[in-house]
Formats: structure tokens, C-alpha cells, sequence
């Protein structure tokens, strides 16, 4: 009884999605497409503008954990590895040509910092 | 730009009816557990539990359709709200490849890149999991070793560091304001990091209105 409570809980909490973009995803679309065709760049800007506000939120939950002190900063210095493996990414595309890397670029370094996320940890940990 | 309209309307269509058979196949899952086992639960127990996850939960998947339906398109939409995941893995999935491709959002072309990314990655992701649950008595030591635990709990700062990287440093004078301001916020008030879904269209007004002052200036 428990577990079939749990299953409806679970199924209905995650509603909303499917409810809510069949019923009002083509009213906001249309909202959007109306942006773009009264002026391009402005509706080029609102969607960069969408994609950095989401981008912002998730970046500044990283430091959430900086009272805690130095252990609190792993997760900001396992996103700093990451990006700091874009740029290496980022520069073999550039100098070398290496065109194929730009498709593997963000993996690589999603990967590469789960990884060192490993020894991160054990060093702050020894430190701390 | 008609063609694209009705292109539109029809995925829309058919959008619908899929979700509706969707939505319809998912309640089946708890409706045949409760068949299987006869076990009903009264509707005061669905609805004390709902009492405590549906405020956020749904607050979250409203925040979501809100702010992701003009990221991923019509197709990419109604995909990706179905098969769930988009913050980890659809919209990051769906934006790279726009990017690798050199279109943007909202755009025709980026309505086909997004849809094509985030069909694939759904199939991927269900061909992952049927090998995962397949696999999971042989991976399951390997998986919940205490060595992997830091790569598990940091997947978020892995993925959007390098995201960062590639869309701060392009559009730095939009998402200083809004970066900022949630560092900012985090630093001070860390209980919010459970409830960040809610904080995405906060950032994303901050980002939108940055954006128009400086547009407006003639600064971007």
C-alpha cells in the first residue's frame, strides 16, 4: 500500500510538464515568434538573455556551499577544472585545427572534471 | 514562413496526441501496480504526499515549460517535457548542438537541431538506463563505490562550468548582472540551492532586463 502511495505521489508530482506543453506551449511560442518578428536582434538577445538568466541560477547554486569552508569550495573548484578544460579544448581547436573537438568539447569536459572532481576532493580533504 | 506555421501546427498536433497517450501510459505504471498487487492506497495518503512535493515540484515544472519551451522549439519541447531530465541533459544537449551547428533558438533551423539532439539523446539515455538496470548487479558495487561519490555529487559544476566558458565569455555584459546577483544570493542565503528551479526565472527576468538596458544604450 505504501509503495503503490509512493508510485502515485512520484507519477503525479512530474505532472505539470506534460499538462502544461500541450496546453500553453504554442501560446508561448507564438509569444516569442512575435518578439523576433518585430525586431530580430532584440529577439536574438531575449533568448541569449533566457538561456544566461537559467545559466546564472545554476552557476551561483555552485558557491552555495562556500560558508562551509574549504570543503564547501569543491564544487566551484571542480567547475573551474571543467571550464579551465574547455579552454584547453577551446585552444586545440583553435591552434591545431582540430575541428572534430568542438562537437566532443563539452563532454570531454564535463567528463574530465567529474574525474579530477576525485582528486579535488582528496587533496581539499587532506588539507582540511 | 506559412510552411513553417503549419509545419508548426502539426507538430503540435501530433504533440498532443502523444503526450496525451504519454500522460495516459505513465499513470498507467502506479494504476498496474496497484492492480498486480491489490493494494489501493486511500486518496488521503496520495494527497498528504502530494501536499509535500507537489508545491515544488510543480512550481518547478511550471518555472521549466516557462522557460525552456522557447529554448527547445515545438518537436524539442514536447520530447524532451516527456521524457524529462532537461536541466542535466536535454536543454544543455539541445543548446550544444545548436551551437556546434551555428544556429540559434526560436529559429527554424534551430527547431530541427533541437529536435534532432534531443531525440537522439532521449534514445541514448533509454538505451543507458536499459543497460544500466540490465547491468545493475554487476555495476552496482562500481557505482556506489565510495572512490566515485565526488564525480557522482559535482555533475551539475562539471557540465555547467564549460557551459559558462562558452556563453558568458561570448555574451559577458548580459550575464554579469544576473551572475552576480545569484552568486551572490547563494553565498548568503545557501538553503536556497535546494529550491534553484524556482530561482531560474528570477535570473532570467535579471539577464532579460539587463539585456534590453543595454540594447537599449546600444551597448550589445
Amino acid at each position: 500500500m505504501v509503495f503503490a502511495t509512493i508510485a502515485w505521489v512520484m507519477t503525479l508530482g512530474i505532472i505539470p510538464g506534460t499538462v502544461l506543453v500541450p496546453t500553453i506551449g504554442k501560446k508561448i511560442e507564438n509569444g516569442v515568434m512575435r518578439i523576433r518578428s518585430r525586431d530580430e536582434k532584440w529577439g536574438s538577445l531575449f533568448m541569449t538573455a533566457l538561456f544566461l538568466g537559467m545559466i546564472s541560477a545554476f552557476l551561483g547554486m555552485v558557491f552555495a556551499t562556500v560558508s562551509e569552508g574549504l570543503r564547501g569550495w569543491i564544487p566551484c573548484f571542480v567547475m573551474l577544472a571543467s571550464a579551465l578544460i574547455m579552454c584547453v579544448c577551446a585552444v586545440f581547436v583553435r591552434l591545431l585545427k582540430w575541428k572534430w573537438m568542438e562537437d566532443y568539447a563539452l563532454p570531454i569536459s564535463m567528463l574530465g572534471g567529474m574525474a579530477l572532481s576525485i582528486p579535488i576532493t582528496d587533496i581539499v580533504n587532506a588539507i582540511a | 514562413m506559412r510552411k513553417y506555421g503549419d509545419f508548426r501546427d502539426y507538430e503540435h498536433f501530433v504533440g498532443r496526441w502523444w503526450m496525451l497517450t504519454g500522460f495516459a501510459l505513465l499513470l498507467a505504471v502506479p494504476a498496474a501496480i496497484c492492480v498486480v498487487y491489490d493494494a489501493w492506497p486511500p486518496v488521503t495518503w496520495v494527497l498528504e504526499g502530494l501536499l509535500g512535493v507537489a508545491p515544488i515540484y510543480w512550481t518547478v515544472g511550471t518555472i521549466e515549460v516557462l522557460t525552456y519551451v522557447p529554448m527547445l522549439g515545438t518537436g524539442g519541447s514536447y520530447l524532451g517535457f516527456f521524457t524529462g531530465n532537461l536541466t542535466s541533459l536535454k536543454v544543455p544537449c539541445a543548446l550544444n548542438a545548436m551551437q556546434s551547428a551555428k544556429v540559434e533558438p526560436g529559429t527554424e533551423e534551430g527547431e530541427v537541431i533541437s529536435t534532432i539532439a534531443i531525440a537522439v539523446s532521449s534514445l541514448v539515455t533509454t538505451a543507458i538506463i536499459a543497460l544500466g538496470v540490465l547491468m545493475l548487479s554487476q555495476i552496482r558495487g562500481f557505482i556506489e563505490s565510495p572512490e566515485l561519490q565526488p564525480a557522482f555529487d559535482n555533475i551539475l559544476p562539471a557540465l555547467f562550468g564549460p557551459l559558462a566558458v562558452v556563453y558568458v565569455s561570448k555574451n559577458w555584459k548580459i550575464a554579469a548582472a544576473p551572475l552576480v546577483f545569484m552568486v551572490v544570493l547563494f553565498v548568503c542565503v545557501p538553503s536556497l540551492a535546494g529550491s534553484v528551479g524556482i530561482l531560474v526565472p528570477v535570473g532570467a527576468a535579471i539577464a532579460i532586463g539587463a539585456a534590453r538596458l543595454l540594447y537599449k544604450k546600444g551597448w550589445v
